[in-house]
């Protein structure tokens, strides 16, 4: 992948690069290698079925050869669900990273927007409720009641990948003033 | 998906009478649960648009893209090729099931002769 540079772009700029594709894409390309990997998986256990049946009464060289002519199959089965599970999931991780800048602008936005009198003053239900509820943001203590200049909202970002996503797409939640 | 299931070697595959049938519809089974994923072809298992218009999501979306469905390396290319082992490996066993049938009919044609003579 290449290095992003994202640093210097508008807001405008980001928000176009976060809304410009189609993570609904990515999502129908994880719902169908999941169904994929469904299948291969109960194939599998198809072509398996009847292998232990092979063993019965039947031992020597040509046993093992076509247990081992057919199980192939069901192995190939077995091995192709699970990389199917993965490209699921790496294709699942491409719409939920697009969902987590989706949010981040979201809060970006939500906390520009905020009005001027909604002060955080280091009470947790003073915060917009929509962030309060997601767990994103924890208010900062205020320096000085009234105090001049701009004021750091508080937001917390060791547990929320979210704010993580924002901050790694360039949006600078935490320098957005009050 | 790697396709590493060749196939090869069946050609002196050796069953049970018995084993044939069951294996047969084991395999017409497999054949059937398959068909609808390599219908859909590439189109399905792709990533039609990059989820952001970054170029890191245009990047991962081709790269992907090679892996799943557009390449013949791909994972539907490797679904489709499978399918066709699958039917390899049914009109090999119906071509020991013929051959089974075939030298039964001629056994019991012979011991009808034996016996009629």
């Amino acid at each position: 992948m290449t290095d992003q540079r994202l640093a210097g772009l508008s807001h405008q700029e980001l928000w176009n690069l976060a809304h410009g594709g189609d993570p609904a894409a990515a999502t129908t390309s994880q719902a169908n290698f999941s169904r994929t990997a469904q299948v291969l998986e109960n194939i599998a256990k198809t072509l398996s079925a009847p292998l232990g049946e092979l063993g019965l009464g039947w031992q020597g060289q040509a046993a093992d050869a076509a247990r081992g002519g057919i199980g192939q199959h069901a192995q190939w089965a077995e091995a192709a669900a699970g990389r199917a599970n993965t490209a699921a999931g790496q294709a699942g991780q491409q719409a939920a990273e697009q969902a987590a800048i989706d949010v981040g602008f979201d809060i970006a936005v939500m906390v520009v927007e905020r009005p001027r009198t909604q002060h955080i003053d280091g009470d947790v239900e003073a915060v917009d409720p929509r962030l309060a509820r997601a767990n994103i943001i924890r208010p900062a203590p205020i320096e000085a009641a009234g105090a001049k200049g701009p004021r750091p909202i508080g937001v917390d970002t060791t547990l929320d990948p979210v704010k993580v996503k924002a901050v790694a797409c360039g949006i600078r939640v935490l320098d957005v003033y009050a | 998906m790697a396709n590493n299931a060749s196939g090869s070697g069946q050609g002196n595959l050796k069953l049970e009478p018995h084993m044939i049938p069951k294996l047969r519809e084991a395999f017409q089974s497999a054949l059937e649960q398959l068909q609808p994923l390599t219908r859909g072809g590439q189109d399905g298992l792709s990533i039609s648009k990059p989820a952001m218009a970054d170029q890191s999501s245009v990047e991962f979306r081709t790269a992907f893209n090679k892996v799943a469905g557009d390449g013949p390396e791909s994972a539907a290319q490797a679904l489709t090729e499978y399918g066709q082992r699958l039917e390899s490996v049914l009109k090999q066993l119906g071509d020991i099931q013929h051959a089974y049938d075939s030298n039964e009919h001629q056994t019991a044609a012979e011991l009808s002769r034996q016996l009629g003579s």
